[in-house]
């Protein structure tokens, strides 16, 4: 290795050392855009209560520490920790059956060759584009006919059935940016079409499944008005119902705890999408599926 | 041929808790409303049948239609391009193998966990008042500050900055699209000797131009309906800039209790977000490439 | 097409069929089963004579402070009725109305219902959903004033609901920006003295203005100037103008000099608060000296202001009416397809008349509307006394009830957008009135044709 050699690789990573810390620059600066309401809550739920709206500042002039203790407590008739267990009963089962049903749709649509194929397509997407205002009052005289008002059944069976629509265009999508090869041989190897589901297609699809888990979550977790309209009692409520319940312009609103339950509320999102990211590092490329 | 025929049930069986669950849940609702645009109906008491009324009324009578219609298209217009190219962006700064890219992916999926809470709406007000932050950050490379909410010309554009700035679930979308792009292809173009831009267009884009199309049509779908985030952080003011096509339907339904007229305007929405995503549809077939050969 | 597809499509779906009518026939017989045993305590409680068990469903918005004294309410209610269980189903104001409209709709109303005093006309013209409660013996109205009941609380000669407590059209003001600015609290406002004393607030601080206005504001502001004026209702019984042209322009020449003088904050400043001043920064860290709001959010505004203060809104020398808007806070309703109707209005009899429970439940639901319960709460020192004495100001001094059609929101819309276009100078105040009275006029042969159908 002669010198000149030596230089012009000293010279190119240099540039990629400057490049590098250019780029954690960049990522960092924006990145405190990113946070800064994060932490202008988290400022907000240590403030006095008049403070939240005086001032922009992050932090607060005297740190007010109860607001996690009352904000907790609420009401006194159901404690925060009701509302998020609730939630965590709502969730789990509709994300659990919008994969199971969506990827089953999906595959069906993405894979398969049968009569009426686009227009049913058609109106699968076609649901997503009429306002909920007003399927809002037939949906739920159906619901209440079912004799499902009250009662979580309204979020979990829709879910069953594959009624989000986004999450089957989504995987469609996703099963067709994958190549088939794997799946015809392993139908030559005689797997059957839910078998090769199972064993080739789902760990292909684990990214898009996993998108779909953290959206669902994210999503139904933060949904407000169909919890609103089909929950009414207090002890059924979910975390956003929770979050509203004392808002009104002729009480006084303690912001600080609407601040603190706020943060709470956001933690297993936060925590749901920093443990499910690893998947998205093993994609398809480095499983060295595709041989 | 045989083989063909028995997969066609194959596939029906597959979509079947789709159909039954479009049966159940969904197909009441979109008849009831399409029924619904046809009457006087307040919610509360009996639809009355009125023929055509609402349409003609919507189109010659309706001073908000014309508005609203035309803010929902400009939104959708700023929005989407705008969304979607920062999506993708910041999802192939994060598809980078740096270090503790874990928690800049969290950081920078945080403000869509926040969706339409209400610290977004006091946030986002706080920082485009005038003494707000964006205009105390302006400040410093001495631009005067912007009435980024009670500027007519400039509201819209502020709402719609809220949803760029949630990007994270298209952003999510491309990250895993990204993933699934086979390292083996840009293997083979480095010994091409091709340069950043070239493996860009032609190996990143076309391998993730389904996912692309899916983003573009959810993202339009969505930001036609968008509702939120003008209703919470201005009404839909000053001046109705912000009185989006949501807005308009909302306030028919709930504030006004005219669930006739408002399922009318419902519907003509459903039409024009139709003829958008169809044109999609039929665009895609020129820019969306099939890893399965597209059938 | 394939008979045989459509059979297997046909199979698809009479499976996932039946599977959810297995879930509901299932949650029957739960029903059925919890029947069951609840019957069994009924004969139990038979034989000792026991009054039937029964539950009632309560629904009402608020914030904490009312949450937690109508729960105590209740519980108090409970033990010393033990037959009577009451489900309390609480929350926050967002999306109340559209939750109510929805349920009325099905028929799945709760048993009480508390509902705003604007609703009444939306809700009754549509339907017949209260009990009349002035045909309940179990409730003694006499404890209301009968003027208060007879305007608000009356619908087609029916007692719709029981009022809460009694709101008003005020005033609040910033003791402290008063003090800085030299401002007389004493001031009894006219809308000259008004426009004048903002004028030099303005002229002294051009970052101060007295008044924090939005468009909902400036229309209550323009609403009382007209009918100051005029005496009339805004909007007549018969869907014509309450106004001519020469008043409203005037009214419009008003606001506009408000809005030169400086007297507002500018629209496009303040534009980040609209729908919601109370939040408005400049207004909490009182660069903004007056509100015009309702009693009834004294104590949420007193919280973050603490010098805060109730005046009465600006009444014009020789006025026709004083415009004072006065009502009911809220009402309490009992659905009409209740069940238990008899021990829903024992629950609301106790509920406005026991001494106890006004102790309970204080000014959660503004100043009560009955002058036992006030007593009570002036004995116990439970009355903030500025606010009692705005309160019994401005029964004295309130003007007409507005009527049904003055408050339609639909006409609401039509004037805050013309007063924004005239904030931001887009129509003269001339322009402006000819404007509105056009919109006015479409609208409400719109109305009216409805009306008739």
């Amino acid at each position: 290795m002669n010198a000149a050699t030596l230089h012009r690789k000293n010279v190119k990573m240099m540039r990629h050392g400057i490049a590098k810390v250019l780029l954690y620059t960049f990522l960092i600066a924006f990145g405190i855009f990113m946070v800064y309401p994060l932490l202008w809550v988290i400022g907000a739920s240590f403030k006095p209560n008049d403070e939240i709206f005086k001032s922009i500042n992050i932090f607060p002039s005297k740190v007010v520490l109860d607001s996690y203790v009352k904000g907790w407590q609420g009401t006194g008739q159901y404690t925060f920790g009701t509302f998020l267990i609730n939630s965590f009963k709502l969730v789990i089962p509709v994300i659990i059956f919008t994969i199971v049903s969506s990827t089953m749709v999906a595959y069906g649509f993405a894979r398969f060759n049968f009569p009426l194929k686009k227009p049913l397509f058609g109106i699968m997407i076609a649901t997503l584009m009429l306002p909920d205002s007003v399927t809002l009052i037939p949906r739920y005289i159906l619901f209440n006919r079912f004799g499902w008002v009250d009662s979580y059944l309204p979020f979990i069976v829709p879910a069953l059935f594959a009624s989000h629509s986004f999450f089957i265009f989504m995987m469609v999508q996703f099963l067709r940016g994958l190549p088939r090869e794997l799946e015809e041989s392993a139908t030559i190897d005689g797997c059957n079409s839910l078998q090769t589901l199972i064993k080739i297609v789902v760990p292909l699809c684990k990214p898009a499944i996993i998108s779909m888990s953290i959206f669902q979550f994210i999503w139904t977790w933060n949904d407000f008005l169909n919890p609103l309209i089909y929950i009414n009692s207090v002890d059924k409520y979910t975390v956003a119902l929770g979050l509203r319940m004392s808002i009104d312009g002729t009480s006084v609103i303690h912001w600080n705890q609407i601040m603190a339950m706020t943060v709470i509320a956001m933690l297993p999102s936060i925590i749901i999408f920093f443990l499910a990211q690893k998947y998205f590092v093993e994609g398809v490329a480095t499983t060295g599926l595709k041989g | 041929m045989k083989y063909y025929r028995s997969k066609n049930y194959i596939g029906l069986l597959y979509i079947s808790p789709w159909i039954a669950g479009f049966l159940l849940f969904k197909l009441y609702p979109f008849v009831m409303s399409f029924i619904y645009s046809f009457t006087e109906f307040s919610i509360l008491d009996k639809p009355v049948f009125t023929g055509l009324d609402n349409y003609i009324y919507m189109f010659t009578k309706d001073k908000l239609f014309f508005p609203a219609l035309k803010a929902t298209l400009a939104y959708v217009l700023m929005t989407v391009p705008m969304k979607i190219s920062f999506a993708l962006f910041v999802a192939m700064l994060l598809n980078m193998k740096l270090r503790s890219i874990n928690i800049f992916r969290t950081a920078y999926y945080l403000p869509s966990i926040f969706g339409g809470s209400v610290a977004v709406s006091v946030l986002w007000r706080f920082l485009f008042m005038k003494e707000g932050i964006v205009n105390k950050f302006l400040g410093f490379f001495g631009i005067k500050s912007i009435d980024w909410l009670g500027n007519p010309d400039v509201a819209l554009f502020t709402v719609s900055l809220l949803a760029v700035w949630q990007f994270g679930s298209s952003m999510v979308i491309f990250l895993a699209g990204l993933k699934q792009i086979p390292n083996e292809l840009y293997e083979a173009a480095i010994v091409d000797g091709a340069s950043r831009m070239r493996k860009f267009f032609s190996i990143t884009l076309p391998m993730i131009s389904p996912v692309m199309f899916f983003n573009l049509v959810m993202q339009t779908i969505n930001a036609f309906q968008e509702f939120t985030g003008p209703y919470v952080i201005t009404g839909g003011g000053p001046m109705n800039a912000t009185y989006v096509y949501s807005i308009l339907v909302y306030d028919n339904a709930f504030r006004y209790f005219r669930m006739g007229y408002s399922s009318a305007l419902s519907w003509v929405l459903f039409l024009l977000i139709m003829v958008f995503t169809a044109l999609l549809f039929k665009s895609s077939s020129y820019w969306t490439y099939y890893e399965d050969g597209g059938k | 097409m394939n008979v045989k597809k459509f059979m297997y499509l046909f199979v698809a779906i009479l499976l996932c069929i039946s599977l959810i009518a297995g879930c509901t026939t299932q949650k029957d017989k739960a029903d059925e089963q919890n029947a069951g045993t609840g019957g069994a305590t009924q004969d139990e409680g038979n034989k000792q004579e026991k009054p039937e068990e029964v539950t009632l469903r309560f629904m009402w918005w608020g914030g904490e402070a009312r949450h937690q004294a109508t729960l105590e309410a209740i519980n108090t209610y409970q033990k010393n009725n033990p037959h009577v269980k009451i489900n309390a189903e609480y929350g926050g104001v967002d999306g109340y109305l559209q939750k109510l409209a929805t349920q009325l709709s099905s028929r799945t109303a709760p048993d009480i219902i508390q509902i705003d005093v604007t609703w009444i006309l939306e809700l009754t013209s549509q339907g017949d959903f209260f009990v009349n409660l002035n045909e309940r013996d179990e409730i003694d109205t006499s404890i209301f004033d009968k003027n208060f009941l007879d305007q608000f609380c009356y619908h087609d000669g029916k007692l719709i609901g029981l009022p809460t407590g009694v709101n008003a059209g005020a005033l609040l003001y910033n003791k402290d920006f008063f003090k800085k600015y030299g401002i007389d609290e004493k001031m009894k406002w006219t809308w000259d003295s008004l426009l004048e004393v903002a004028k030099a607030v303005h002229e002294k601080d051009p970052n101060a203005y007295l008044l924090n206005f939005d468009a909902i504001r400036s229309y209550y502001a323009l609403k009382a100037y007209v009918i100051q004026k005029t005496g009339n209702y805004w909007i007549n019984d018969d869907y014509t103008l309450g106004f001519d042209r020469e008043t409203l322009v005037e009214a419009f020449n008003y606001l506009n000099k408000l809005f030169e003088a400086g007297a507002i904050e500018p629209f496009e400043q303040s534009a980040p608060f609209h729908g919601k001043p109370d939040q408005n920064p400049k207004w909490l860290n009182g660069e903004i000296g007056m509100s015009w709001s309702w009693t009834s959010t004294y104590a949420a505004e007193k919280a973050n202001i603490p010098n805060l203060s109730i005046a009465m809104i600006p009444i014009m020398e020789g006025a026709k009416d004083t415009a004072l808007v006065v009502r009911p806070s809220q009402l309490l309703a009992i659905n009409k397809d209740s069940k238990n109707v008899a021990e829903a209005a024992k629950f609301l009899n106790w509920f406005f008349s026991d001494p106890e429970a006004a102790k309970i439940l204080k000014d959660v639901r503004g100043v009560p509307a009955t002058k036992a319960a006030r007593d009570v709460l002036v004995e116990n020192n439970m009355l903030d006394p500025v606010l009692n004495e705005a309160t019994t100001m401005a029964m004295e001094k309130m003007g007409k009830p507005e009527n049904a059609i003055s408050q339609n929101q639909e006409l609401e819309k039509i004037t805050t957008d013309v007063i924004q276009m005239l904030a931001y100078k887009k129509l003269t105040p001339e322009q402006a009135a000819d404007e509105l009275i056009d919109r006015f006029t479409q609208k409400l042969s719109e109305l009216k044709e409805q009306l008739n159908k």
